[in-house]
């Protein structure tokens, strides 16, 4: 209901001289824009509302709807309240006219009213209500075990068990159809009865009058024709808004049948950045501040997404040139213009080059490399250097430890021998830029031992088909399916038959102990049990076919390893995950964000920050059959990716769309890399060969406190969140007091001994040491501070060497990508 | 500016979703105690007038019935009244509020600041109500107006339920969730939402309707002499209650209201001087006929007693529950036996014959559980509750053949040599309660049937099904005598708007 227009009425009547009508926006242009513009109603329960819309000349959209009044052409057929509600009165056609200022429009409504009047139906009226008063939710009667004796199937997934719930269990004691408002369903919700989950409904309230109709019309269980709810929709879809608004949205589910009706009052709302606006039980939304989220509705287990930005007001705004080299900076600089956002400059040559060499090889670049790139005059030095980058062997090392990161490849699960063949197959494919749908096939039909398949130590992470479909989904879908495997998924339209589905195409998976390897502890290999039955739906009791992760059912011979056509299904051009998913991934890499993030929590209300953006890419790379390094380039060459990190007046408060870049703390590897090379110390691991960096490391399972303070991932879960990537005081610590970094400047073989014996003069001194520590040149700034700092220690040069390096690593220009 | 006050339709009180300038800020926060005003003042023009002037005026006397009493029983009494005494608070009835919970009285009167109530609905994270958004800023002035008044009670919390309305005609047939015949099968009371049915089996006079204050009744049973008819159930959340009619004339004989929950269903000791009902917080209630005599319980299941049976001696109980257990006590001792069995969902009927309790429930399996090799020895297991017999369960289970549907109820004959099985399925099947064996089978019965009963010879049988209908059949011929709907039922035209 559309409570606005209410209390205004109200004041007006407290004040006469209080004028109801707020004024319209001046700026207003163009006709006013009514949803939906035609409508057919065919039941004298379901009224539908109208949206009034406007746009001004600044480029906002405004509701009006508050402003509006409404007219009916003929109430005998259809009549229309002051919020602008439309109820059906008798068969016929009438037109609808709202008016705000001057401007009118009108919305032609068809009304055809069925002989006789319609019961209410248990699974289009009465479900709903039930999910809206959160009566079936997870902490009330949702639960597994339901609530003091009364159990709903969760959030409403099965309506047949819920209709039995309420009408038969124990001779009908929760409704009396006889004497409706005796009945339990309601005496508790309203609070008339003692009710521990609280007062859900209020008497008088659409959902009371629902229930209560529905048992008085008695509590008829639906005719097997029902016509099934099939989409819901949101309007408007996108709109862009002043702060300290409101704007009313609007959710129109649409039947089997082709009928719509507006649920929009039982409908469940949410916003997904609560920061910028919140949102009422109705769809009313009030919009705060500056910045944009995703308005998110559900009804009856089906999601739609509307986005919402808000803008300051207009301050004449020029738009960037959209740039049409780069795919990257074009769909950016779009959205950037949309948001009235001017992107930040490049960055310089320095902070490009340290950014590039850490995201590309996990290491920062030497002084060497740093002068020579500083001193190159070529106009596309830049594009050189990437692709320089790119062939270098750390770049073998980083991205092989990023997938044996992902596919989890770990001595806790895999024997040793395992897991170095695994490595080694991860490292050849990244050196040789295997694409990626094949990397992925051989991943996933890979079978026996290691010595058999090396990729096959994928599958002896997984304890069971539960787990293999986790992992497989999240790594390469980016879905979580973990919901689903008991109950509907809570943010997605996924099921028991969507998991289980895909249960059924990893069910002949059978994880043995290794005859080439008796007695090695993790020593596995992978079977195939070629006869196994498609797995059960523990919902319905049924086996569930091999069913694709949202879409078909394919027909499959007997006798085949079914994770063949799924890993083909998987990897084609058309597959609505695997590109995306993992060009998403791969994006999140070099930006402090993924285009959607989490990465791996994709789903259709977690919606891009930038759609044309994910789409343009996921094309681009699909189009260059999955090629991960020409994904990478086109990032890296981008401007988008160059950005400075110092905003300008109108980017500061954008955090989500690339408009400048964000710091970002170095992962733990690249990290202690970085300090090795900058101090020539290395680091020992415990349990791996001699003089492996720790981008080389086979695993988490290695002695080492830094990598573990710096959030290396263990490699126990399919999850990007187990990198922590966070800054803590226990970090700020150990950089401060700990060894890490005091004993290797204070090394005899440390960098500043090393810099000493060439005797250099201060000014070249403290050059080196801000080349080694932080891969750029000190400023004239920092060089006379610099100086003096040295002069102030006099002839303890050594010492002053030492502790200037140590204040340069403990600078946030080390830990971080500025 | 862009104001809006929204209105909560039902507490009234507003909020602001922006900022209004203080004028208004006043104005919102003294809706609530205008309101009350505004309900004793028809005059609008006053209450302009009021709004206007006095606007920051001071709070009218505050009403336990009617200011307070609303907020206690939105917030609090989910968790602090008869049905869950949480904190051993109960605040749905005036004398428990006024003594307060464990932690002592809940205010003093007159002093809201050293007042318990308070101290918990306030401060930066109020304790109460828990698992909710705190009481709005008017709802707790309100509360400490009332306590600084003196906490005066000015009438009883008043009740929102509406009373048991019985129609002349039904739009539609209620459930016949009980059913019963005279020992001599003539006489047939049938149980219909709120009352009783009585009516000849043999002559078509027309049946005698017994209205009961109970929304639900649960079960109905003649006593073996055929004099008594009991009648038992209650209001769901509200009270259990017994009703015992004089079955020649259908006169009431004495009415017992008992706990706060309906009674499922239940049994005649034999000799007629007790009735054993199954209760919702898991006790067997034992029921003297006499009005004035004790009443006895049996505590022992951990959920609703859903169904209770007498042995033939009539020294021991059978009974089921939504614990899904099964189990055996002694009436004399008024303690659990044995657990004798643990299905994998609600047990809904049970029986006893003179060798075996017999349960079936929605797992939709009929067992039949041998009385001597269960009773023979004891395993006392945790809380003591869980005595189990020393005896495996393969050793004492007398299973019968499967059923196709949940099994609804049971009923056997005075001997209790025959069963009549009620299920969801359209049949309903006898068998012979010393081999097993089925003995016949009625067919094409409406489904699902929710209540059986046999007579004492147990010649004739009636059932009640969800839809609404009784049916007698004379159980050697398999003939259906009788079928009726037991109340008048004309279904209504839906509305039209």
């Amino acid at each position: 209901m559309n409570f606005t227009k209410k209390p205004l009425l109200f004041l007006c009547l407290l004040l006469p001289c209080w004028h109801a009508q707020a004024t319209l926006p001046p700026d207003l242009m163009g006709d006013l824009q009514l949803t939906p513009a035609t409508v057919t109603l065919t039941n004298v329960q379901r009224p539908h509302s109208i949206l009034v819309r406007g746009r001004t000349k600044g480029g906002y959209d405004v509701d009006l709807a508050i402003d509006a009044t409404f007219r009916s052409s003929d109430e005998k057929v259809a009549k229309v309240d002051a919020t602008g509600w439309i109820t059906p009165v008798a068969n016929g056609q009438a037109t609808i006219t709202a008016q705000a200022g001057e401007r009118t429009a009108t919305v032609a409504v068809t009304v055809q009213l069925p002989e006789k009047p319609v019961a209410a139906s248990f699974r289009q009226d009465v479900m709903p209500v039930l999910s809206k008063a959160g009566c079936n939710a997870g902490a009330c009667h949702g639960y597994s075990l339901g609530k003091n004796g009364f159990k709903l199937s969760l959030r409403g997934a099965d309506p047949e068990k819920d209709y039995l719930a309420l009408t038969d269990e124990f001779a009908e004691r929760r409704i009396n159809r006889s004497n409706p408002a005796a009945s339990l369903l309601l005496l508790k919700p309203l609070g008339d009865l003692p009710h521990e989950g609280g007062v859900r409904l209020d008497h008088g309230s659409q959902m009371d009058e629902t229930l209560r109709r529905w048992i008085a019309e008695s509590a008829q269980d639906d005719a097997p024709t029902l016509p099934k709810l099939v989409s819901v929709a949101i309007h408007p879809a996108q709109a862009v808004s002043l702060p300290k608004t409101q704007r009313q949205f609007q959710l129109v589910a649409t039947y089997s049948d082709g009928s719509v009706r507006d649920v929009s009052r039982t409908g469940i709302f949410n916003v997904n950045i609560e920061r910028v606006a919140k949102v009422d039980d109705a769809g009313l939304v009030s919009v705060t501040n500056l910045g944009e989220t995703a308005i998110v509705a559900r009804y009856e287990g089906i999601f739609a997404v509307a986005n919402l930005i808000v803008l300051p007001p207009d301050l004449g705004f020029k738009p960037t040139p959209v740039p049409e080299d780069n795919l990257v900076d074009r769909e950016v600089v779009r959205k950037l213009n949309d948001l009235r956002i001017i992107p930040s400059e490049v960055a310089d040559d320095e902070r490009f080059l340290r950014r590039l060499s850490v995201d590309l090889t996990g290491i920062q670049p030497t002084p060497e490399q740093v002068l020579a790139f500083v001193a190159d005059q070529a106009p596309d030095k830049r594009a050189k250097i990437i692709a320089a980058t790119m062939e270098r062997s750390e770049f073998v090392d980083w991205w092989s430890l990023k997938w044996g990161d992902l596919l989890q490849n770990s001595r806790n699960t895999s024997s040793d021998r395992a897991v170095y063949a695994f490595r080694e197959w991860i490292r050849a494919a990244i050196a040789r830029n295997q694409p990626l749908d094949e990397f992925a096939r051989e991943i996933l039909t890979a079978r026996g031992s290691s010595v058999d398949d090396p990729a096959a130590a994928y599958f002896a992470v997984s304890k069971d088909p539960d787990d293999i479909i986790q992992r497989v989904t999240q790594v390469f879908c980016g879905v979580r399916m973990l919901c689903a495997r008991c109950h509907p998924h809570p943010f997605e339209h996924w099921t028991q038959g969507d998991y289980y589905g895909l249960h059924s195409f990893f069910n002949q998976v059978a994880i043995k102990p290794d005859p080439h390897q008796t007695g090695v502890l993790n020593a596995k290999t992978i079977l195939l049990k070629m006869d196994a039955p498609s797995s059960i739906n523990p919902r319905t009791q049924k086996a569930q076919p091999p069913r694709y992760l949202g879409g078909g059912e394919p027909t499959l011979p007997a006798g085949i390893d079914r994770r063949e056509e799924y890993a083909k299904w998987l990897t084609a051009p058309e597959n609505p995950h695997f590109a995306r998913s993992l060009v998403n991934r791969i994006w999140s890499y070099f930006f402090h964000r993924g285009i959607i993030d989490p990465v791996d929590d994709l789903r259709s209300t977690n919606p891009p920050i930038n759609a044309p953006l994910l789409d343009a890419l996921t094309k681009d790379f699909v189009d260059h059959k999955f090629d991960m390094r020409h994904l990478m380039q086109l990032i890296v060459e981008s401007r988008t990716y160059q950005r400075s990190s110092a905003p300008n007046e109108t980017n500061g408060h954008d955090d989500l769309n690339f408009s400048h870049a964000i710091p970002r703390r170095l992962p733990a590897e690249a990290l202690l890399d970085s300090l090795v090379q900058a101090t020539a110390v290395k680091e020992n691991f415990g349990g791996v060969p001699a003089g492996f960096t720790a981008a080389q490391l086979p695993d988490g399972n290695v002695t080492s406190p830094f990598l573990g303070l710096f959030g290396k991932a263990q490699r126990a879960e399919a999850c990007e969140c187990e990198r922590d990537l966070s800054t803590n005081m226990l970090q700020a610590l150990n950089f401060i007091n700990g060894n890490s970094i005091l004993s290797r400047v204070s090394s005899p073989t440390g960098r500043p001994a090393l810099l000493l014996q060439k005797k250099p003069d201060d000014n070249a001194l403290i050059e080196q040491l801000y080349l080694w520590s932080l891969a750029r040149r000190p400023t004239a700034a920092e060089l006379t501070l610099a100086a003096k700092f040295f002069a102030d220690y006099g002839e303890k040069n050594a010492e002053a060497a030492q502790d200037f390096m140590w204040a340069l690593l403990n600078s946030r220009d080390f830990t971080m990508l500025q | 500016m862009p104001t809006s006050i929204r209105f909560n339709s039902s507490d009234s009180l507003a909020r602001i979703t922006f900022p209004l300038p203080p004028f208004f800020v006043s104005f919102v926060y003294f809706v609530d105690p205008l309101k009350s005003l505004l309900s004793r003042m028809r005059s609008f023009p006053v209450l302009i007038l009021l709004l206007i002037l006095i606007a920051p005026a001071r709070a009218d006397d505050v009403s336990f019935q009617h200011d307070v009493w609303p907020i206690f029983k939105r917030h609090c009494i989910g968790c602090h009244s008869a049905q869950k005494t949480k904190g051993r608070l109960r605040m749905d009835d005036v004398v428990a509020l006024l003594k307060g919970g464990k932690t002592g009285p809940l205010f003093v009167a007159g002093k809201p600041d050293d007042s318990f109530l308070i101290e918990q609905i306030t401060g930066d994270s109020p304790e109460m109500p828990q698992n909710e958004a705190p009481l709005s800023r008017a709802k707790v002035k309100l509360l400490r107006d009332w306590i600084a008044q003196g906490a005066k009670i000015d009438g009883p919390p008043k009740s929102d339920v509406p009373p048991v309305v019985i129609p002349a005609i039904y739009a539609s047939a209620p459930a016949v969730s009980s059913v019963t015949l005279s020992p001599d099968g003539k006489t047939a009371a049938v149980a219909c939402r709120s009352e009783v049915v009585l009516f000849n089996v043999d002559d078509d006079l027309a049946p005698r309707r017994l209205p009961t204050d109970f929304d639900l009744i649960t079960h109905v049973e003649f006593s073996p002499d055929g004099q008594r008819l009991a009648v038992a159930g209650g209001s769901p959340q509200q009270f259990g209650g017994l009703i015992l009619f004089t079955a020649a004339d259908g006169k009431k004989e004495s009415e017992r209201h008992l706990g706060t929950d309906t009674f499922f269903k239940g049994n005649f000791a034999p000799d007629g001087q007790t009735i054993a009902l199954g209760g919702a917080t898991g006790a067997i209630s034992l029921i003297p006929v006499d009005e004035k005599g004790a009443v006895k319980n049996i505590e022992l299941h951990s959920d609703w007693v859903t169904a209770v049976a007498y042995t033939a001696d009539g020294k021991q109980l059978v009974s089921g529950s939504r614990d899904k257990t099964i189990k055996i006590s002694s009436v004399e001792n008024l303690s659990l036996l044995r657990s004798v069995d643990q299905s994998t969902d609600c047990i809904n009927a049970v029986a006893a014959d003179p060798l075996d309790a017999i349960a079936g429930g929605n797992a939709r399996a009929l067992t039949g559980y041998d009385f001597k090799l269960a009773l023979t020895g004891i395993e006392v297991s945790g809380s003591g509750n869980g005595a189990r017999p020393v005896n495996n369960l393969a050793q004492y289970v007398r299973p019968f053949e499967a059923q196709a549907e949940a099994i609804m109820a049971l009923a056997v004959s005075a001997d209790r040599k025959l069963l009549a099985v009620a299920t969801r399925a359209p049949e309903l099947r006898l068998y012979d309660t010393t081999t097993r064996a089925r003995k016949a089978t009625l067919p094409k019965v409406p489904a699902p049937v929710l209540s059986v009963a046999l007579n004492a010879d147990g010649t004739r049988l009636i059932l009640g099904t969800k839809s609404g209908l009784v049916q007698v059949w004379d159980v050697a011929t398999a003939k259906l005598i009788k079928e009726l709907t037991p109340v008048p039922v004309q279904p209504a035209e839906l509305a039209g708007k």
